[in-house]
């Protein structure tokens, strides 16, 4: 039985993606189980200032899911990076031994570390073939971020430079994805803590271009992006009500919606910003979709 | 500064610390063309490792660059002569607070140790927690207040976290490291860093 490795983000800022991934393998029946004792993978912070501790805060969680299965299932961009990067330096001898000293455990780097995007994309057969809301004519920019597919000397999932996996679920889920440049562009991470403006400009840009190619709708599997997206968009209209506003989803949303999931389901009402951005006319849409594709923005 | 090579100590410390072969750059410039914050940085990734093959320790180690970094690994993975850039940002980043530099973003550090420190006790972090204790740290306590509410509204605040287990044991003694008996250690340097911004 795969392991699931939800991070800490997922149970707070990134809550809607826990609940519409929960419905979507529900719905999917694909069975997953949460990494019993999981702590946090140490995240940027860790490497920022500590290397040992930056292997050894992901090396806990591979311990504990070696003993458990083969495969370790992770949703969170971040903790799938750090994750990733730790196994491959704990090919490296002398960093194995040093972090087994500190963990106390063996390690023996079998585990499985798979992106919630390959879980998903083993099922975009089904989701074709088992959607029920139509939501054709949604032009989706499907937005990756950093972390999922650049790990150094890690070969990932996907393409690092133009990954696509995204774009083949959200076809399937029946919408239309856009080819659009900023996919692979950074959010500004924890900028959007430490230095506000940063993080807003680099988020305005990725938006601005998403409007531009015209995205209905943007779509993202990581919980940093999706959040410093909407917070970006939520901080701007503060002071500019006329702001123009693009929905920000969690992947798993939208593939949710489109195999009939309600709002509740996959907890579209948390987007952060109010009614111009909010998501809802998600729901009309196929029924008129000779309607100007305008409105919703 | 001269611009001659004074040791290769300092090479070789970035190259066992990183475990990156740094001598190998060949100032191609990708990392810096790829880079979304080179704007902010005083060297360039290919500029700093100038410096470092030249042994100019201070001019690297007092360089705001690495703290600019956001680790999105743009040139890690497109560096010709596969050296993990950010990977050596993360050692001078710690090799520069070791030695005493202060940090061109203070405000950084305090997240990062604040962080570690949340994970240390509770073996994950809560947002809620992280965000109130960054807060006081920065003396900005009611920063962010609105955000925060529209968040719990939307529920996407975790008010009661579930810790799992603290995890003191992976913690060893760190100098960068608030260790749990002194608190926080790094009181003394806020006044003349706060003036950095």
């Amino acid at each position: 039985m795969m392991r699931f490795y939800p991070g800490c983000t997922l149970s707070s800022s990134a809550r809607p993606y826990r609940r519409s991934l929960e419905w979507v393998w529900q719905r999917l029946g694909i069975e997953m189980k949460e990494l019993p004792g999981w702590t946090c993978c140490g995240a940027t912070s860790a490497h920022a200032l500590n290397r040992d501790l930056a292997y050894a805060l992901p090396a806990r969680n591979l311990a504990i899911a070696q003993g458990l299965g083969d495969e370790l299932v992770v949703a969170c961009s971040a903790c799938y990076s750090r994750l990733k990067i730790a196994q491959k330096a704990l090919e490296n001898s002398r960093i194995r031994e040093r972090v087994m000293k500190t963990l106390g455990r063996p390690l023996d780097g079998r585990v499985q570390i798979k992106n919630i995007l390959e879980v998903l994309s083993e099922h975009a057969p089904r989701i074709q073939k088992e959607k029920t809301k139509a939501i054709e004519g949604l032009q989706v920019a499907c937005y990756y971020g950093c972390l999922a597919t650049r790990i150094p000397r890690v070969q990932g999932f996907d393409d690092r430079e133009h990954p696509t996996m995204m774009e083949r679920l959200v076809s399937a889920a029946g919408a239309t994805t856009l080819d659009w440049p900023a996919k692979t562009s950074c959010c500004g991470a924890s900028f959007s803590v430490i230095h506000e403006a940063i993080a807003l400009k680099m988020c305005s840009q990725i938006l601005e271009m998403a409007r531009r190619c015209g995205a209905d709708v943007l779509v993202t599997s990581c919980p940093f992006c999706q959040y410093n997206l909407d917070w970006a968009q939520w901080t701007r209209s503060r002071t500019d009500s006329q702001a123009p506003k693009i929905p920000v989803l969690f992947i798993t949303q939208l593939v949710g919606l489109a195999l009939g999931g309600s709002e509740r389901d996959v907890m579209l009402g948390s987007n952060l910003t109010p009614h111009p951005c909010s998501p809802l006319p998600l729901k009309g849409r196929g029924a008129r979709s000779e309607g100007n594709g305008e409105s919703s923005v | 500064m001269t611009l001659i090579v004074q040791s290769a100590d300092f090479l070789k410390e970035i190259e066992a610390h990183s475990g990156e072969m740094l001598r190998r750059c060949f100032q191609c410039d990708r990392c810096a063309t790829g880079c979304p914050m080179a704007s902010y940085m005083q060297h360039t990734p290919n500029e700093l490792f100038r410096l470092i093959q030249l042994g100019a320790k201070e001019a690297a180690l007092s360089s705001n660059s690495f703290w600019f970094c956001v680790s999105c690994y743009t040139c890690s993975v497109r560096c010709p002569n596969d050296i993990d850039i950010a990977q050596v940002m993360d050692t001078l980043r710690e090799l520069s607070l070791r030695a005493g530099f202060p940090p061109a973003l203070p405000q950084a550090r305090d997240f990062h140790q604040l962080f570690l420190d949340c994970v240390r006790r509770g073996g994950r972090v809560s947002e809620l927690e992280l965000m109130a204790r960054y807060n006081l740290k920065r003396r900005r306590p009611f920063a962010r207040f609105a955000l925060g509410w529209e968040l719990l509204r939307k529920g996407r605040l975790e008010l009661w976290p579930r810790r799992a287990i603290s995890l003191h044991e992976l913690f060893a003694p760190h100098p960068l490291l608030p260790s749990p008996s002194e608190g926080r250690g790094d009181r003394s340097e806020g006044g003349k860093e706060g003036r950095g911004q």
